[in-house]
C-alpha cells in the first residue's frame, strides 16, 4: 500500500511539476489584502503623518515659548494668559473707539462674519433661491452669473471689488460719498471691516443660491401644490412651505457661517492688507505664519486652539438646537 | 346641467377675477425681485467687463482720464508686455507654467489618490475601514485653526519647504470631498463587474483600472474640473509653501502692488487679472452644469 501511495506522489509529481509552486500561491483573500495595502499605504500614511504631526505640533506649541531661531521651551500656560491679558488690557487702540483695542477688535471682526453671514447673507440667499425657482425669466442665467465669484481667483476678485470704490477710477467712489463716508473707505476703522462684510456678502451669495436652490428643487411637488390651493401668498409659501423643508440645508449654512470666525482670513488681507484694525483670528494666524518666525508660531498656536475650543462647542449646540425645530423634514 | 356648468363657470370667473388682483400684486413682487437680481448680476459682472474694456487703453491714456470710455486708439499690447513683466526674478510667463504644472499634477494626483482610497473603502471588508470613513468625515467637519505654522514646521522637518513638491505633498491629501463622492460613485457600481473580470483572470489591479475607473468616468471627471478650479485659484498653499515660485493667482497681487496705484499701469494689471481668469472661465462655461451639480454635492468649498 505504501509503496503505492509513494508511486502514486512520484507519478503526480512528474505529471504536475509545479504542484510545489501551488503552496506558495496566494489565497483570494491575501491577494485582496496586498491589493488595499497598496492602494491605501500613501493615502493613509499622507494623512495619519500630516495630520498627527501637524497637530500634535500645534497642540505642544501653545504651550511653548520659541526664540527666533526655532528653540522651543516650555511655559505652561503664559501664551493663554498672555492672549487674554492683550484682550482686555492692551492699551493698543488704533480703532479710533474707546471701548476698543486692537485686539478686542480682532474678535468683534471674527465673531462679526458669522452675523452677517447668517443674518444677512443667509436671507437674501434664501429669498433669491426662492424666486429663481418661481418660474423667474433667465433663472438659470442668474444662477450662473450669481456663481461666478466661486470660481474666480479671489485676488482677482477682491480686486475687482476694490476699485470698484477707488478714489481716482472707482465708479461706485462717489455713490460712496454720497451715503456720507469719507475718503478711503478701506484704511479705517470701521469703514474698513464694513468694505470686507460688504465684499462677503457680494461674494458669498452664490453659493449659498447653488446649495438651497439644490435643496428647493427637492421638495415635493404636492406640497407647492396644496399651497396654491390654500390661495397662500409667495411670503407664506416661503416660510410655511420652503423654509421648513430645506431645513437641513438651513442648518448647513449656519454651522459654514459660523465656522468663518474661525476661518476667513483671505478676504481682510487681500482687500485691506491688514491695514484699517480688519484683522480676523485667522488673518492674525497667518501672518505669524507667512513671517516664518519661530518666536510667533506658539502665540499663534495657542490662539487657535482657544477659540477652536470655545467656538466649535458653540457650533456643535446652534446645530443640535436647529435640528430640534422641524425635526422630521428631510429633503 | 346647464345651470351647474354657467354657476362653476361664473364661480371660476369670480376666483379668477380675485386671484387676478392678488396675481398683479404677485407680479409685482416678482418683477421687483428680477429688478434686484439684475442689479446683483450686473455687479458681478461689470467690473470685469470693465476691465476687460480697458485692458485694451495703453497705460498713458487710461491714466490721462479715459476711463470709462472706449479705447480711442485699440491697444493690444498690454496682454504680451505683462507677460514679460518680472516680479521678483519671475516674469508672468513663469507664473503661468506654475499655475498649469501644479493645477494639472495636484488634480490627477488627489483625484486619483482619492479614486484609490475611495474604491478600496468602498469595496473591500477589511479591519480599520470603518475607522478610516469616520476620520476622513470627522477632520472634515471639525474645524480645527492655529495649525498653519505647524503645518511650515513640518515642511521644514520634511525638508519640503519652498519647493513644489511641497505643495504637491499636500495637494496628495486625498480624504476630503472627492474621497466622499467617489465613495458613494464606487458603491453604487455593482461588485458583478468585478467578479465577471475575475472569472475571466483579471487580478484587482487590472479590474480596477480597466472596468471600475472607466465606469466611474463622469464623477472622476466632475472632481476632476472642480479641483482643477480649486488649485488654479489657490493661493494660501502656493504662497506659504513655494514662495520662491508664484503661481499666477499669487503673483497677480504682487503685480497688482507693483503696477497699480498712481504711478503704476492699470490696463496690464487688468490683462493679468483676465489672464488668470481665461482658463477657469472657460472650464465653467462647457462644464457649467456639471460644476454646479457637484457643489450641490459639497465638492466646492465656498
Amino acid at each position: 500500500m505504501e509503496s503505492i501511495e509513494a508511486l502514486n506522489q512520484n507519478q503526480l509529481a512528474d505529471i504536475e511539476p509545479e504542484t510545489p509552486k501551488k503552496k506558495h500561491r496566494l489565497s483570494a483573500r491575501t491577494k485582496d489584502y496586498i491589493f488595499v495595502g497598496v492602494m491605501l499605504l500613501y493615502p493613509v500614511l499622507q494623512f495619519v503623518i500630516t495630520w498627527a504631526f501637524v497637530n500634535i505640533n500645534a497642540l505642544t506649541h501653545a504651550f511653548q515659548v520659541a526664540d527666533i531661531h526655532g528653540n522651543y521651551s516650555w511655559c505652561g500656560f503664559d501664551q493663554f494668559t498672555a492672549i487674554f491679558d492683550n484682550l482686555f488690557h492692551s492699551t493698543l487702540n488704533t480703532t479710533g473707539v474707546s471701548w476698543l483695542n486692537n485686539t478686542s477688535v480682532i474678535l468683534l471682526n471674527s465673531l462679526g462674519f458669522a452675523v452677517i453671514t447668517i443674518f444677512i447673507s443667509l436671507p437674501l440667499s434664501i429669498i433669491f433661491s426662492y424666486f429663481l425657482s418661481k418660474n423667474m425669466p433667465a433663472a438659470n442665467v442668474f444662477r450662473v452669473i450669481f456663481f461666478l465669484p466661486n470660481i474666480i481667483p479671489i485676488v482677482a476678485l477682491a480686486f475687482a471689488f476694490s476699485i470698484s470704490f477707488d478714489s481716482t477710477y472707482g465708479y461706485l467712489y462717489d455713490f460712496m460719498r454720497w451715503l456720507g463716508l469719507k475718503d478711503n473707505f478701506f484704511a479705517v476703522w470701521p469703514t474698513s471691516q464694513l468694505m470686507v462684510y460688504l465684499y462677503c456678502i457680494w461674494a458669498g451669495l452664490g453659493y449659498n443660491i447653488i446649495l438651497l436652490s439644490g435643496a428647493i428643487g427637492r421638495i415635493p411637488k404636492e406640497l407647492f401644490e396644496s399651497a396654491k390651493i390654500d390661495a397662500a401668498g409667495y411670503w407664506k409659501e416661503l416660510f410655511n412651505v420652503v423654509i421648513p423643508c430645506i431645513w437641513p440645508t438651513i442648518i448647513t449654512l449656519v454651522v459654514l457661517g459660523m465656522t468663518n470666525v474661525l476661518t476667513l482670513y483671505l478676504q481682510p488681507y487681500l482687500l485691506t492688507a491688514g491695514e484699517g484694525n480688519t484683522y480676523t483670528i485667522s488673518l492674525d494666524i497667518f501672518m505669524a505664519t507667512a513671517s516664518y518666525s519661530p518666536s510667533q508660531y506658539c502665540a499663534a498656536a495657542a490662539k487657535g486652539l482657544l477659540a477652536s475650543l470655545l467656538w466649535a462647542p458653540l457650533i456643535l449646540l446652534v446645530r443640535s438646537l436647529m435640528s430640534k425645530k422641524y425635526e422630521d423634514v428631510d429633503y | 346641467m346647464w345651470t351647474t356648468d354657467m354657476e362653476d363657470l361664473a364661480r371660476a370667473y369670480q376666483g379668477k377675477r380675485r386671484s387676478g388682483s392678488k396675481h398683479l400684486s404677485f407680479s409685482i413682487q416678482k418683477w421687483v425681485i428680477f429688478a434686484i437680481f439684475v442689479v446683483y448680476a450686473v455687479s458681478l459682472l461689470f467690473p470685469f467687463l470693465w476691465m476687460l474694456l480697458n485692458s485694451f487703453k495703453s497705460g498713458e491714456e487710461f491714466m490721462a482720464g479715459n476711463i470709462f470710455g472706449w479705447p480711442k486708439q485699440f491697444y493690444g499690447l498690454n496682454f504680451s508686455e505683462v507677460m514679460t513683466y518680472e516680479v521678483e526674478g519671475q516674469t508672468v510667463w513663469s507664473m503661468l507654467i506654475n499655475s498649469i504644472i501644479l493645477t494639472l499634477a495636484g488634480t490627477l494626483l488627489n483625484v486619483f489618490l482619492s479614486a484609490c482610497a475611495a474604491y478600496c473603502i468602498s469595496k473591500f471588508k477589511f479591519i480599520g475601514r470603518k475607522l478610516i470613513y469616520a476620520m476622513a468625515i470627522f477632520t472634515m467637519v471639525v474645524p480645527i485653526v492655529g495649525t498653519l505654522p505647524s503645518e511650515v514646521v513640518m515642511m521644514e522637518t520634511f525638508h519640503l519647504e519652498d519647493s513644489m513638491l511641497g505643495v504637491l505633498f499636500l495637494y496628495s491629501g486625498c480624504f476630503g470631498f472627492n474621497f466622499l463622492l467617489l465613495y458613494s460613485s464606487f458603491n453604487s457600481i455593482s461588485w458583478s463587474y468585478a467578479e465577471a473580470a475575475a472569472i475571466d483572470g483579471a487580478g484587482r489591479f487590472k479590474t480596477f483600472f480597466t472596468i471600475m475607473l472607466p465606469m466611474a468616468k463622469g464623477p472622476l471627471i466632475a472632481c476632476a474640473i472642480l479641483q482643477a478650479i480649486v488649485y488654479w485659484n489657490d493661493y494660501t498653499t502656493p504662497f506659504l509653501f513655494m514662495p520662491s515660485q508664484m503661481t499666477l493667482a499669487v503673483g497677480l497681487q504682487r503685480l497688482q502692488e507693483e503696477l497699480g496705484g498712481s504711478s503704476g499701469n492699470y490696463p496690464m494689471v487688468f490683462a493679468s487679472m483676465l489672464i488668470a481668469l481665461l482658463p477657469v472661465l472657460l472650464l465653467y462655461i462647457i462644464f457649467q452644469k456639471k460644476i454646479i451639480e457637484n457643489t450641490n454635492a459639497g465638492g466646492l468649498k465656498g
